[in-house]
């Protein structure tokens, strides 16, 4: 009987220490949090495919000229309700940002944040003298998609992309680095491209203190944009170069014709629908360029020489009898990098000046362009 | 499917007529030919756009399948052509080196050599050695073997290894590089200009009558060596001959114009099919007017008449070649005759 006792003694006295300790389950179920709720959504002036909205808890960000990607920047300790599944989730804050285009560079470049980038792909296009610092100090790595032991060796936690690449995001997300599709150059007002800088004072936790200077981008722009439009003269525009017999020019609706208009000039194409480049035949633009005064970034030609050589036929046309032809190879790297596409993509009001100067007053000193000869 | 010789002759050369003043009349601007007369602007858009590109789409579809015909006869494989036995690829591969080889030099550390790509080593030159050294091996490895079927896998596979050769030049190119090498690989007639075209013609009309030449040759070649040789043809030297003519051939082409598929294939077939002989004697001039008839259509339709916008050329041969040879082929159910 004493045995029958101890026994069902020890059974208890087990039972009781086995229900001291909580099971597994209930040793991760996570306390739910309060709901989260809407705080703010950042205003865009002049941006249209991007969306931010502020909640409590975490900032949801839309882009794409549908808003159709959508993401949810929150940091890695918040549970996700069901209802947020579906967004591409964004770890708060990001500290090394990957950037695969230099319009991005130009954009964090402007906003002080220029210490978040660690990486970029092909950096030796990079014109910034701060940037190629960093590089050379092993600071930002150049990446190679094929080469993902990079982007790991780099700790990068967010990748920019210019456009959706399934595969290649696919391969991201399983190495635990967010991609976020970012086609600022998408936008059809010069300063609703410079504007996506925005997005950075929601994905890292540096609040930048550059307002200031953009509200002066702003401000000036406008101001040049409002001179330039009591101009009565409206001289006509053409841009870019063939190859091979096909042309690329940008759509009507793009930021280029955009900036061509608000600097008093009639873009040729500008009746055109779209913000893409569109691919025409050469017969056609040499057909309806032949109105045209101005003739602006002629691809990477430094020389009328060197316009002539892509093709003889071009030699024709009447800005390069008049030799009006204007590149942006003024802020060129030794390596080919244009600051036409890197600060040049934030700073829009600097560019508008200089269209300004040598579209009406025939005046060269300029920032970004230079006349070619 | 046999046609009367003149009846044939006739028809593709009317249709080859009909050809010339469509093209000559419709194109992406509004101009035609009357206007030519009329104003300067359209003239200059006649003289310096709309001609070369004719002369060039006459040259060039001759041009391939001139070059065609003589790889299916040297092989004696009905598929063989410069797309399917790599020697576009070849010259594909002097382009790509012409115009992405300094950065990948660059970029392995080798500045010195990437500095040699610096140097304006003309596209047109360097695609025609491509095109020359792809022809080379394919002759030299073909000698060794006993089927078709393996020439043309060989053929494929130096075409792959070309293709991963010009990725990786492409990984290390600059946007503007690597664009430029896409644009050229879509095909266009756009580009030619009256300069090119000095050099373009006389080189190919030499190639034509030197093909025309070689008639009797390529006749016995069909025989097989060892037959050949059993007559007296010279083997070595008449596959030398083949090769310069169908590399120079492909590779101007190639070079000017981009890599233009189906054509080499298509149109020999359709001589031998259509017109019913072997003999070289025909098939040469038949195969240089129907080329020049099929890539002036081609074209035409690569233009988009009426609209600013343009096709590449490379899907436009495609897209009407591939149901025009099926068609034949499911109803003569024969290559070679």
């Amino acid at each position: 009987m004493s045995k029958f006792i101890l026994c069902c003694s020890f059974f208890v006295a087990s039972l009781l220490f086995v229900s001291c300790f909580p099971s597994s389950e209930q040793a991760t179920k996570t306390i739910p949090l309060p709901k989260s709720t809407f705080v703010d959504s950042a205003y865009f002036d002049f941006a249209k495919h991007i969306e931010i909205a502020e909640y409590s808890n975490y900032f949801i960000i839309k882009t794409g000229t549908q808003l159709e990607h959508e993401y949810i920047v929150v940091s890695d300790s918040y549970k996700l309700p069901d209802s947020l599944s579906s967004y591409t989730r964004i770890p708060y804050p990001v500290k090394n940002i990957a950037c695969m285009s230099t319009t991005q560079v130009g954009l964090i470049e402007f906003i002080g944040l220029a210490n978040k980038i660690a990486g970029i792909a092909n950096s030796k296009y990079v014109y910034s003298d701060v940037i190629q610092q960093r590089i050379k100090e092993d600071l930002i790595t150049n990446l190679d998609q094929q080469d993902l032991e990079s982007w790991i060796k780099a700790d990068i936690d967010l990748v920019l992309l210019s456009d959706p690449q399934a595969a290649f995001q696919e391969k991201l997300q399983a190495l635990g680095i967010a991609s976020l599709i970012m086609p600022e150059y998408l936008e059809s007002h010069p300063l609703g491209r410079a504007e996506w800088h925005v997005i950075f004072d929601y994905l890292t936790d540096d609040y930048s203190n550059n307002r200031q200077n953009w509200a002066e981008v702003i401000s000036l722009y406008e101001l040049l944009a409002k001179k330039a439009s009591e101009i009565k003269t409206k001289p006509s525009v053409m841009t870019g170069l063939p190859y091979k017999g096909t042309w690329y020019m940008p759509g009507g609706d793009g930021y280029l014709a955009q900036l061509i208009e608000d600097a008093g000039g009639n873009y040729i194409y500008s009746k055109s629908q779209g913000t893409k480049s569109m691919s025409l035949d050469l017969e056609a633009v040499i057909n309806t360029c032949d109105t045209a005064q101005f003739w602006i970034n002629p691809g990477t030609a430094t020389s009328l020489q060197e316009i002539q050589a892509a093709d003889s036929r071009l030699a024709n046309l009447r800005p390069f009898q008049d030799s009006l032809i204007y590149n942006a190879s003024k802020r060129q790297s030794a390596s080919g990098g244009y600051d036409l596409y890197e600060s040049g993509v934030a700073r829009p009001d600097l560019l508008l000046q200089d269209l300004i100067k040598f579209l009406h007053f025939n005046d060269d000193r300029l920032q970004y362009f230079e006349r070619l000869n | 499917m046999k046609i009367k010789s003149h009846i044939w002759w006739c028809s593709v050369f009317s249709i080859l007529i009909i050809g010339i003043v469509l093209h000559l009349q419709f194109g992406s601007s509004s101009i035609g030919i009357i206007q030519a007369f009329q104003e300067e602007q359209a003239a200059f858009i006649f003289r310096q756009v709309r001609i070369p590109r004719l002369l060039m789409a006459l040259v060039s579809g001759a041009a391939i399948s001139i070059s065609g015909l003589l790889m299916q006869t040297m092989f004696r494989n009905p598929i063989a052509g410069p797309y399917v036995l790599g020697v576009s690829s070849g010259a594909g591969l002097g382009v790509a080196l012409s115009i992405l080889g300094g950065s990948l030099f660059s970029a392995l550390g080798f500045v010195q050599l990437s500095t040699f790509f610096s140097f304006p080593i003309t596209e047109t030159i360097a695609a025609i050695l491509g095109a020359l050294v792809l022809l080379f091996c394919i002759t030299i490895l073909s000698s060794r073997l006993r089927d078709g079927a393996s020439l043309l896998i060989i053929g494929l596979m130096i075409g792959m290894a070309v293709s991963a050769l010009v990725s990786i030049m492409q990984l290390y190119g600059s946007e503007g590089e690597v664009r430029r090498f896409v644009l050229w690989g879509m095909g266009s007639l756009a580009g030619v200009t009256n300069s090119d075209l000095v050099f373009i013609i006389p080189i190919c009309l030499a190639c034509f009558i030197a093909s025309f030449l070689l008639h009797k040759r390529l006749d016995l070649m069909l025989l097989g060596e060892e037959d050949a040789e059993a007559v007296g043809l010279n083997i070595k030297q008449t596959r030398y001959s083949i090769i310069a003519i169908a590399g120079i051939l492909a590779g101007i082409v190639t070079a000017y114009a981009g890599p233009i598929g189906f054509v080499g294939i298509a149109v020999p077939h359709l001589c031998r099919v259509t017109l019913k002989t072997s003999s070289h004697n025909i098939l040469v001039p038949a195969s240089i007017l129907l080329g020049c008839t099929f890539l002036v259509y081609c074209d035409l339709l690569s233009k988009l008449p009426g609209l600013e916008l343009t096709l590449p050329l490379n899907a436009v041969t495609a897209l009407i070649g591939a149901p025009i040879v099926i068609r034949y082929m499911l109803r003569s159910q024969k290559w070679f005759v």
